[in-house]
């Protein structure tokens, strides 16, 4: 079950997101499904097929969990594998 | 611009609208009253000195010489902590962080002052210089602060309230600690530490001091105006923020 509280430690694939900031001005508005995910880049599917490799370091992503919820993430708290992300230690506020 | 004064020592009801109505006269937007834990779970009249204040700013009296009063004044209670050691300080923090709007932690210490800096939960760390022949920070703090979002509050009572030896040795921690933000940029604070009418000055006062230690007037007017602003800003969202960098968005 992915939540607010645990989505960043979840897998990714398959949410849908869009990119709120990036550094790359022609990045931000782009909004579809994640269909894969390296361990700096996310690979977003958009209307129409087309497939656009993110950077998540300098780019801040909205995703909407299956519960409709939206959650704002920076990506540089996603940067590393996802498999390793489970186990990574994240700073509370 | 707005300016907003980050620590004025709230007593009693008549005390606090004393200090409140004098400093919207100065030109200030905001302030924030401090209480300490043991007081402030029994404030319960800040809503009526905003009422009180509102009602005078569009109906003022003819006997007040207060023509611009604000009558958007935003009022703001805070706790300091005033901590023993590193255990009673991390206790304090959890029970008042999220009853509270502002979390003041009172330095002096080092050892308060580094968890201070370390903990992103800390608002501000008032007068890290207290009772020090040092600035109370260093380098490693100041990157703590940085990290962490951790104000450094300069207190111009400090100033005001000493003489002499005392008064340079306050402007030369002062200097000190303009020194690391310049280098680490953590965010710098500057306050009246009012306690009585008495001791508030107008914003373009503290600038013109702040001037004095090496602060550019620049930076002195977002440290008297942006800073607040965006502390309070990021604390009215840290009950959507789930970690740093994760936060729910309300639709």
């Amino acid at each position: 079950m992915i939540t607010p509280h645990n989505i960043f430690r979840h897998e990714i694939i398959g949410l849908n997101v869009e990119i709120t900031e990036s550094s790359h001005d022609g990045l931000v508005g782009i909004k579809g499904k994640v269909v894969d995910e390296t361990r700096n880049t996310i690979r977003v599917e958009v209307r129409g097929g087309r497939e656009t490799l993110i950077a998540k370091d300098n780019a801040i992503f909205q995703f909407l969990t299956p519960d409709g919820e939206k959650v704002e993430i920076d990506g540089k708290i996603l940067v590393s594998r996802p498999e390793d992300r489970i186990k990574k230690k994240f700073r509370k506020i | 611009m707005k300016f907003f004064d980050c620590h004025l020592y709230g007593k009693n009801y008549e005390s606090d609208y004393r200090l409140i109505e004098e400093s919207s006269r100065l030109g200030y937007s905001g302030a924030s009253l401090f209480y300490s834990t043991d007081n402030y779970q029994s404030v319960d009249y800040l809503e009526t000195i905003n009422e009180n204040l509102l009602a005078r700013g569009t109906h003022p009296p003819e006997d007040t010489p207060s023509p611009d009063f604000s009558s958007d004044f935003h009022l703001v209670a805070g706790v300091e902590i005033r901590p023993k050691h590193g255990e009673d300080l991390r206790k304090k923090i959890n029970k008042f962080r999220k009853k509270s709007d502002l979390l003041m932690v009172l330095g002096g210490d080092l050892k308060i002052n580094r968890a201070s800096c370390e903990n992103s939960k800390v608002d501000i760390l008032s007068r890290p210089y207290l009772k020090r022949r040092d600035c109370g920070i260093n380098h490693v703090f100041a990157k703590e602060a940085a990290r962490n979002n951790v104000a450094i509050e300069l207190n111009m009572s400090d100033i005001l309230r000493s003489q002499s030896v005392f008064r340079s040795k306050m402007l030369a921690h002062f200097r000190e600690i303009i020194k690391l933000h310049k280098k680490f940029h953590f965010p710098v604070l500057i306050t009246s530490g009012a306690s009585s009418i008495y001791d508030l000055r107008t914003p373009r006062d503290l600038v013109a001091v702040a001037n004095c230690f090496g602060m550019a007037p620049e930076d002195a007017i977002l440290s008297l105006s942006n800073v607040p602003w965006s502390i309070l800003e990021f604390n009215q969202q840290r009950k959507n923020m789930i970690i740093a960098g994760v936060k729910r968005i309300e639709s």
